[in-house]
Order: C-alpha cells, then sequence, then structure tokens
C-alpha cells in the first residue's frame, strides 16, 4: 500500500521489484509498511507489514515519554531479523501516520551497516506521511558504519501542516577502534510542500573532504534532532550550549539540533543536553532512557 | 556590438570572458572581503592551526557547502537566462524564490541565512549600479536572495553560462576562507594559494557536478552539510571580538 499522496518518485534503485524479495546475488529487497490512525479517539495501528529483515513489532509504553502529550500513542520498536543493511540490501519502509494519531517508533538495537560480498552499495530509503494533526516520533538507536560499508540512507518526510514530527538521528564512524566505511544520509522534510529541512551528510573515505575541520573533524559522531511543532518552533531562536553543538531554529514550526561528539555516548549526552533547552514536553528533568539497552 | 548612441563612458555588452573575470574578482565590491566563511572561529577554536588544515578546511568546503552554492547558482543562472531568452520576466521572481527557499532548508544556521542573505542583496545592488542595462533583469530577480542565487542571476544577466555561474562560486567558497587565513594567523600567502591551486583539479570536478543540475527540479539539488562549519558559524555571531563578519 503506498502512502495516500505519493511523494515525490523514487529513484529506480528504490523501486521495489514484484514478487522477488532477494535478488540474483542473495541481497534483501525489502518493503515494510506502518500504518496508523485514529479511532473512536484512540491512536490504532492499522497496518503493519515485516518483510525480513525489517520487523516491526508493536509493544508496551516502556521508559520515560513526556513527549506524548496525554499518553495516546501507538508504539512500535523495529527490530531486525537478519544482519545489515548488508551491502547489495535496499530496504525500503513507508510510514503513514493517520490524521490525528501518534506514532512513536524506536529500534531493538543499533543498525550496524555492513559491508556485502560484492562491494556493492546497500541502501535503506524511509518514506514517511503524516497527516493533519498526527504526531510521528522516531527515535532510533545509532546507525554505525562498519569499516568497508558502503551504504545511502534517505528519509523522506512529507508532513500536513498540522503535523508533529521529532526526529533524532545518531550517526558513528565505526565501531571501537574501527576505521569507518562509507555512508551518506539524506534527510528531506517538507511541511505542506515547502521544505523544512534539507540535508546531506557524508562520512568516510569516499566522502571527500569529510575529516576536514569544516565538516566532521576527527569527531566520530555526529547527530541531528529536527523538531518540527505547527504551535511553534520549541527553544530559543539560536543557542551553542557547548563548542560542539548547536539548536538552530529554521522557520516558525521547525527546530534543529546538530552535534558532534568523539563517541556515541558523548554524542548522546550533548543531544540530550541541547534538547533541554527546548523547554517541555521536548526535555527531560531526569535522566533520558532512550535507549533499549541502559547505559 | 557597437553602439548605436555611443554615451559616456562608451559601454559595450561584455564579453564572456571580461564578464567571468569581473564576477569572479575579489575586488568586486560586493562585500565578500568581510567573511572568512567560518575560519576565524575555526582558527579562535584551535580546530585549524596549520596549512594542512588550511588545506583540508577548503576541500571539506567545496565538497560540501561549495557544491551545494554551486548548483544553487547554475540553477538560478538557468532560469534567468529562460526568461531573458523568452524575453519574459514575470514568472522569474517566483522560480527564484522557489529556489531561495530550498537553499535556505539546506542551511541550517540561521547565521550563515543571514550572511548569504545580506551578500546577496549587495550583489544585486553592486550589479544594478555597475550594469544599468541589465537593471530590468535584476529587478524582476527580486533584492532579496541568497548569495549563490544572486551570483546565478548576475552571471546570466551578464550572457554567462550555468557552468561559469557555478564556477564562480564554488571558487568563491575556497578562495574566500583562504585569503582571510593570511590576516588569521601567521602563514605564508605563497602557502593559502598553494592550497587553493592544489584544489583546482577538484573545483573543475565540482562545477561540472554543480553544472549538471542547472534545469534540475529544484528538490534535487544537493544538500551536503558541513556541521563544524555552521557550528563554528553559531559560535562567531556571539564572539566578542572579530575581524571578519563570517
Amino acid at each position: 500500500m503506498p502512502p495516500a499522496g505519493e511523494p515525490a518518485a523514487l529513484p529506480a534503485f528504490a523501486a521495489p521489484e514484484a514478487g522477488r524479495r532477494r535478488t540474483r546475488r542473495g541481497s534483501f529487497l525489502c518493503h515494510a509498511v506502518l500504518a496508523t490512525a485514529q479511532r473512536d479517539g484512540r491512536s490504532v495501528l492499522s497496518r503493519l507489514r515485516a518483510d525480513t529483515p525489517l520487523s516491526p513489532r508493536p509493544t508496551i509504553p516502556s521508559g520515560e515519554e513526556p513527549y506524548l502529550r496525554g499518553g495516546d500513542a501507538v508504539r512500535v520498536r523495529l527490530s531486525a531479523s537478519a544482519a545489515g543493511p548488508v551491502g547489495g540490501d535496499t530496504y525500503l519502509l513507508d510510514i503513514h501516520v493517520g490524521a490525528g494519531s501518534t506514532l512513536l517508533l524506536k529500534d531493538v538495537g543499533a543498525t550496524l551497516v555492513l559491508p556485502g560480498p560484492h562491494g556493492e552499495l546497500s541502501r535503506w530509503i524511509t518514506r514517511v506521511q503524516v497527516e493533519e494533526g498526527g504526531t510521528f516520533l522516531w527515535i532510533p538507536e545509532p546507525v554505525i558504519a562498519a569499516h568497508g560499508c558502503r551504504h545511502e540512507h534517505v528519509i523522506r518526510a512529507d508532513l500536513a501542516a498540522g503535523a508533529r514530527l521529532m526526529f533524532r538521528e545518531e550517526l558513528v564512524l565505526g565501531r571501537h577502534r574501527e576505521e569507518p566505511g562509507t555512508l551518506s544520509t539524506r534527510l528531506d522534510v517538507r511541511r505542506a510542500g515547502a521544505p523544512a529541512v534539507v540535508q546531506r551528510v557524508a562520512l568516510g573515505p569516499e566522502a571527500a573532504g569529510s575529516r576536514s575541520q569544516s565538516v566532521l573533524g576527527a569527531h566520530r559522531a555526529v547527530g541531528n534532532v529536527v523538531v518540527v511543532d505547527p504551535d511553534g518552533a520549541p527553544g530559543p531562536a539560536a543557542a551553542t550550549p557547548d563548542a560542539l553543538s548547536a539548536v538552530m531554529r529554521q522557520d516558525e514550526a521547525t527546530v534543529q539540533i546538530t552535534t558532534l561528539a568523539p563517541d556515541a555516548p558523548g554524542l548522546r549526552r550533548r543531544l540530550d543536553h541541547a534538547m533541554d533547552l527546548l523547554g517541555a514536553p521536548w526535555s527531560s528533568p531526569v535522566p533520558r532512557t532512550w535507549s533499549a539497552v541502559p547505559r | 556590438m557597437p553602439d548605436a548612441s555611443p554615451t559616456f563612458p562608451p559601454r559595450s555588452a561584455p564579453t564572456r570572458t571580461a564578464a567571468l573575470l569581473l564576477l569572479a574578482d575579489g575586488r568586486l565590491p560586493a562585500g565578500g572581503y568581510a567573511h572568512s566563511a567560518g575560519l576565524e572561529q575555526a582558527i579562535v577554536r584551535g580546530w585549524v592551526r596549520t596549512e594542512e588544515d588550511i588545506a583540508e578546511y577548503l576541500r571539506g568546503r567545496i565538497h560540501t557547502t561549495g557544491l551545494v552554492s554551486g548548483s544553487f547558482a547554475a540553477a538560478a543562472q538557468h532560469r534567468t537566462a529562460a526568461a531573458i531568452a523568452a524575453g519574459d520576466l514575470a514568472g522569474l521572481h517566483e522560480e527564484l524564490a522557489e529556489l531561495d527557499a530550498e537553499l535556505i532548508a539546506r542551511t541550517p544556521s540561521p547565521a550563515l541565512r543571514k550572511v548569504g542573505q545580506d551578500l546577496g542583496r549587495m550583489l544585486l545592488r553592486a550589479m544594478s549600479s555597475i550594469a544599468p542595462d541589465q537593471a530590468p533583469v535584476l529587478a524582476a530577480a527580486g533584492r532579496v536572495l541568497q548569495q549563490p542565487i544572486a551570483y546565478g542571476v548576475v552571471a546570466a544577466a551578464l550572457g554567462l553560462e550555468a557552468r561559469d555561474a557555478a564556477s564562480v562560486v564554488l571558487y568563491e567558497s575556497a578562495a574566500a576562507p583562504a585569503v582571510a587565513a593570511v590576516k588569521l594567523m601567521s602563514i605564508d600567502p605563497f602557502a593559502t594559494h598553494r592550497c587553493l591551486a592544489a584544489l583546482a583539479g577538484d573545483l573543475d570536478a565540482l562545477t561540472d557536478r554543480a553544472a549538471a543540475h542547472a534545469a534540475s527540479d529544484p528538490r534535487d539539488l544537493p544538500g551536503d552539510t558541513a556541521p563544524l562549519s555552521d557550528l563554528a558559524a553559531e559560535m562567531h555571531t556571539r564572539h566578542g571580538q572579530r575581524l571578519f563578519a563570517s
């Protein structure tokens, strides 16, 4: 089921081939779907299509959820039933948040992007559509670019004028003491058709200049938080809580936090600290419990 | 072309090379000299200390924000040249405003958006005085545009191609901080230009990529970011002692 009001056509490589779950060389072509709707004043899961390795699972509330106004939400965690993405894989994830409903999407664990046997590119395309009055809160675990990987991450979010979004992205350059592979992530958030945040972060050996002091420097983790709130962008117009974090208001509804850190835990601490500047309900008086695995 | 009714000073339509030199000249009074493209703050923070750091700094810039700026300059040139060729400037402002919104969405730092807007306005104002023949085109484009888009408009008005516009903007994205480096740290001016010369191949390749986007849907233009540059720009606006505006 493609979401109503299909966003811009996908690149050719992302078009799922009918009837084929794996390529000739054994890579995955998977297409998972998540949709919510509002019924009798409650958010319900209206469609859930798992497709190996993308296995979304409905869950009960866990941890602290101040950003869920009123506590009504469909909670889903994305788990992977195979390693990956591995070079050659194409994952397609469609997320449709129906009018007035709320979806809180988290991961079961970090995404470790691995090289494939043939040096091919892996891709993960997520298409998000949030209807009027809908709220999509997406707090994935880190995406780790393992040595030798070549990966493209694409996220396209089309929001109605009265839709709400929180997205948190944590990219890590390699596992502990590992040289990173090549990874790019493109985020394209549009509100009522107008561009709100469009950016591509490229890192690793094939990303020319990415280790320079104008791009990422020697930092091994880079992250973003994007909040779109039609009631007004939360937090200050601009702030730099520390020398490697900035809170930057994009427009009247959108604010972005950008942070760099030497490692993943440092990145998470800085992002949490910067998010506290956004005020309720985005800030937290107690340490956050984002992660499936307590740190 | 000889002018039918000579004016003073005598004027001729600029040839392509001379127009390109005019636009690319760092002495063009359009305000660019007051900006270090984040380098001043990077030096203050100790992120950049050596000639090697400068060379990498410039390389990082051209492959991210330089490519984005060059692509938007090419796209703006393409739309402006098409409007001039069609003799219909009515829809130009709307097309450029769409590009402007896309570029703003690719510029997370409020400080850099302000710098881009100020420099764009200065360039358009300077050119409407420098090239009064082109005033109708510049007026149709609008007075407030981000700098790369303003460069594209001016390039089209001067009869230059999309690739020229991309080339000027990409070169400028490296040359501005390179020249600023000489004023900000103890470094041999030959060394900074050595860094620039070493980037010539990269700049040409990136210019080709940027020019290929001239006719693209604005949504598909590159959006490569330089997070440390955004952070440096944000810290620089709150820094008490500054030599450069950005």
